[in-house]
């Protein structure tokens, strides 16, 4: 009898745990899926306000537009560039183009635009904008000079370099968009701009955004550096068979599109995305068990005869690896 | 180029980490120089032999794990040595990738004024007994202290895009954290985290960087300086 009582009292025991376990492992859960939660809904609330604070802005300044200046001048200027050479652009807020094309020099346009509600002041304005354009070596140096004050001033380029043409571009709010262009290096790095590369040979891509996306297409590259914190990322081009390519976000989705016949290592990681390839990755074994359960947060494997090591990783956003359509 | 001149640049060569007309200069030389062509074919072997090992790139995460389990093996041996041995090793070196980007700010700093007091590495950067992360926050809280003071002397555009771009950095790092305090392992949320920190400090340091010229009155100035920590 006391036996079966110490049994009894044993097993309710047991019981007793296994259920605190579990209770504490949904806890657990349910923490992590709270703070989770409650971390997106701050970023939810904070982006809504940042919008509507721009929204009203730009109600004020439409409101103000009737007796708004805006005064544009256009620059232009051809300087010597080697092939090889290096094209070295600071802008402030406006858009850039780059396109390679023959010859050995550098064809810079520019339009520096002004608006104000003062007209004389956006006169005063235009005049203190500056570029100053400045070769040296067979390289070119082109720094843009903004005035302070309340006028709106941007500066658009379009340029065009020797396609064989390392590039360092460096801009605060304006889109980058690079097209047919085969350099050593090209470096771009904006805030809260979009860099476009199109039709793109280089060794080395070193590319930073905090909010915009990031769009390659056509690419070839040794190696890529691709990050960027709110946008998204895509990448379509061949892989070298020692080639390195690492994109990452936070909040974008990442979409890789390898053309050819690509052998390579893949890692790519979301914590709270999904992740989808089209390819047929050899994983190891207890990876490839352990991701038969619970869906996939990350994917490590090897595709083909491997070389090339690709790196994926966001923390929201989506991870797709896909062949090209 | 003799071979002197060559010799030294043949790992760059073979690894194709050269700038093209450096490559054809030493095509060049080795055209002509069969010594330098059998110490570019051995250099070569070694980077196929190398090329066919297990690529090993640490990121960011594998700190923490190797922290974590560290202190596991700590907790359960008591042995302290092992611990103790490397963690301030692994310390100065992030703190010497961190105070090397914070002394290039810092030789950039001029001070306006007698007034003005440039931040010194020591303030930012104490011993380099901690972690990553608390090195990334101390430097972020200083220079945030120096350009909340100062930013006025920015221009509207700039300092408006700057900020909103901090402020995205800030929910990252929010989000990031808000994730690993519940799930400390999760590699996305460690790789996420360090990933905002780096470029938050980047952007403060540019930030910095340009008040300080322009605040000297110093708009080209201002204009380089930005090309220079980028480069």
């Amino acid at each position: 009898m006391n036996g079966t009582a110490r049994r009894v009292a044993v097993f309710l025991t047991c019981v007793a745990i296994a259920s605190s376990a579990a209770a504490q492992d949904t806890n657990r859960n349910q923490d992590t899926n709270t703070n989770v939660e409650r971390a997106r809904a701050k970023t939810e609330a904070a982006r809504r306000a940042a919008q509507a604070k721009a929204e009203s802005a730009q109600r004020r300044s439409a409101a103000r537009g009737r007796g708004q200046a805006d005064i544009s001048e256009a620059f232009s200027q051809t300087v010597r560039l080697v092939p090889g050479g290096t094209l070295d652009l600071l802008s402030g807020t406006g858009d850039v183009t780059v396109s390679g094309g023959g010859g050995q020099e550098a064809r810079i346009e520019a339009i520096k635009r002004v608006r104000d509600t003062v007209a004389g002041r956006a006169r005063t304005a235009i005049n203190e904008v500056r570029i100053d354009v400045a070769e040296r070596g067979g390289n070119v140096e082109v720094r843009t000079i903004q005035p302070r004050g309340p006028s709106r001033v941007t500066v658009e380029y379009r340029i065009r370099v020797p396609d064989n043409t390392n590039l360092i571009l460096r801009s605060t709010s304006g889109n980058l968009h690079v097209q047919n262009m085969a350099g050593d290096e090209l470096s771009a790095n904006t805030i809260s701009g979009r860099i476009t590369l199109r039709d793109l040979t280089s060794r080395m891509l070193d590319l930073h955004s905090v909010m915009g996306d990031m769009l390659l297409h056509d690419i070839e590259a040794r190696r890529a550096f691709v990050q960027s914190t709110s946008g998204n990322l895509e990448y379509a081009g061949r892989l070298l068979p020692t080639g390195r390519y690492q994109l990452q976000t936070h909040r974008g989705n990442i979409r890789f599109v390898p053309s050819g016949e690509p052998g390579f290592d893949l890692e790519a990681m979301t914590y709270s995305g999904d992740l989808r390839t089209d390819f047929v990755l050899k994983m190891p074994e207890p990876l490839a068990r352990r991701q038969g359960r619970r869906p996939m947060k990350m994917l490590r494997g090897t595709v083909g005869n491997a070389g090339a090591l690709v790196t994926a990783s966001t923390f929201s956003g989506n991870v797709v690896i896909v062949k090209p359509e | 180029m003799n071979c002197s001149t060559c010799q030294p640049l043949l790992s760059a060569y073979v690894d194709e980490a050269m700038r093209a007309e450096e490559s054809a200069a030493v095509d060049e030389h080795l055209r002509g120089c069969a010594a330098c062509r059998v110490v570019a074919q051995d250099l070569a072997s070694i980077r196929v032999a190398g090329g066919s090992l297990e690529p090993l790139i640490p990121p960011a995460h594998v700190w923490h794990r190797i922290a974590a389990a560290a202190e596991t093996q700590t907790r359960a041996s008591g042995f302290h040595a092992g611990w103790f041995a490397w963690r301030p090793l692994a310390a100065v070196a992030m703190t010497a990738v961190l105070a090397a980007g914070l002394w290039r700010v810092g030789t950039l700093l001029q001070p306006a004024g007698d007034g003005d007091s440039t931040p010194q590495l020591a303030d930012v950067v104490p011993a380099a007994e901690s972690d990553p992360e608390a090195h990334y926050t101390l430097a972020i809280a200083r220079l945030e202290e120096v350009t909340t003071a100062d930013q006025d002397v920015l221009d509207q555009e700039t300092a408006g895009a700057i900020n909103a771009g901090l402020t995205v950095i800030d929910e990252a790092i929010t989000e990031s954290r808000a994730a690993l305090r519940t799930e400390p392992q999760s590699e996305s949320a460690q790789e996420s985290l360090f990933a905002a920190l780096r470029r938050k400090v980047a952007l403060l340091q540019e930030m910095l960087a340009l008040i300080n010229e322009m605040r000297k009155g110093n708009q080209e100035g201002a204009a380089r300086i930005l090309s220079e920590i980028n480069r």
